[in-house]
């Protein structure tokens, strides 16, 4: 790896014609802001939902599978019915749930109250890319922990200002962009 | 360590213990959905395998090899002569697709069949068990109720080896008129009551 010294410091090298790659090595990178320039702590609630509705789905899969294996098909017809009908719902709930909860979300951080006393402050991190377009929107919401209230905002930028030739992330032209927006939603408060 | 150090491993790398997970299950997901239709399919046709492939060329010009069938199994409905069934001799794991010769029916419903390939000579005895002179309901897999061929011009069927299936697939349905003009065609019916 030559002059890096793990795989977290080399820079993140993609094929830039590939709009999901684009959008990920983005988001990672403002996720490296968040967690590591301010120090917030990452929540992995929507994940691990969303992992959880998908592993009781394969489960299921998984079980029908191995029960008609043992108890061929007549007799294991209510089992495989429950099943089907269980994955299929349950794909349409995965569908309702990356659709109404996630919404892009691709980071929860918790600003975590140092005095432990009252709840953290948290930061929902979202993005949009279209397809073949090179228009990335990262959206930030801050939800005050107390108050519960929310305050958003958000930056367009073309993925051209942080990509070199060669699909390198540019994280120094990055990184100023996702601090200046952190900064202005929480100078807001102040107000 | 040094294969390990090739730029398109990094994006594994990268990726912490919840997205590898992740990824894990989408193709777990992918698996499963598959194996979920196939299973559904199973369950509305009653059938144990609803879509089969002709294998031989035994039921010329009816079927050609490469062609699919599609089969329910409903043991509500009775066999009839002339239907095209799909059965595994027990002991056997290729099913054979042959068409009903004769039927014999016993009062209380149970049913003995004998079949034969449209294109072979002689009826399907030789390829019983042995000993076996009668197939049984519960030898049969399905019954055809719908077809989709293989886009090659007839005169050439006889010798595909390899054959890639193109969009343009119709499906057809076997009817009971088109049964019955086949049936006509290839052979004549007897039905027994005993």
């Amino acid at each position: 790896m030559g002059k890096y010294g793990t795989i977290e410091e080399k820079p993140v090298k993609i094929d830039k014609w590939d709009s999901a790659a684009l959008k990920n090595a983005l988001d990672d990178g403002a996720k490296k802001v968040m967690l590591d320039k301010f120090g917030f702590t990452e929540s992995h609630k929507l994940m691990d939902g969303r992992l959880f509705i998908c592993t009781v789905a394969v489960v299921f899969a998984m079980f029908a599978l191995v029960w008609d294996y043992f108890r061929p098909f007549p007799e294991s017809r209510p089992v495989l019915i429950i099943c089907v009908l269980s994955y299929f719902f349950l794909m349409g709930v995965l569908t309702v749930y990356t659709t109404y909860m996630e919404m892009g979300i691709f980071l929860v951080a918790l600003d975590k109250d140092r005095t432990r006393v009252d709840p953290d402050n948290k930061w929902d991190l979202a993005s949009k890319l279209k397809k073949y377009d090179d228009k990335y929107t990262l959206s930030m919401t801050f939800t005050d922990g107390k108050t519960n209230k929310t305050r958003s905002g958000e930056i367009t930028k073309s993925v051209a200002e942080f990509f070199d030739e060669n699909g390198v992330l540019c994280f120094d032209l990055y990184e100023p962009e996702v601090r200046m927006l952190q900064n202005r939603i929480a100078t807001d408060k102040k107000e | 360590m040094g294969m390990l150090d090739m730029d398109f491993l990094d994006d594994v790398r990268r990726m912490n213990k919840r997205q590898l997970y992740y990824q894990v299950l989408n193709f777990g997901m992918i698996v499963s959905s598959a194996l979920m239709i196939w299973k559904g399919l199973m369950v509305v046709t009653g059938s144990e395998s609803p879509i089969v492939v002709v294998l031989s060329g035994s039921m010329e010009p009816a079927f050609y090899r490469g062609d699919l069938l599609f089969l329910t199994n409903y043991r509500e409905e009775p066999i009839r002569v002339g239907e095209i069934v799909v059965f595994k001799i027990e002991g056997r794991e290729i099913p054979i697709v042959h068409r009903v010769l004769k039927i014999h029916e016993k009062e209380n419903g149970t049913v003995r069949f004998l079949t034969k390939g449209d294109n072979n000579s002689v009826d399907d005895r030789g390829l019983y068990a042995p000993g076996q002179l009668w197939l049984e309901k519960k030898e049969v897999v399905g019954r055809a109720r719908g077809f989709s061929e293989i886009p090659i011009k007839k005169t050439k069927k006889r010798h595909i080896v390899n054959v890639r299936r193109g969009c343009n697939m119709w499906v057809n349905v076997i009817t009971p008129t088109s049964r019955q003009r086949n049936a006509e065609a290839t052979l004549i019916p007897t039905v027994a009551r005993t």
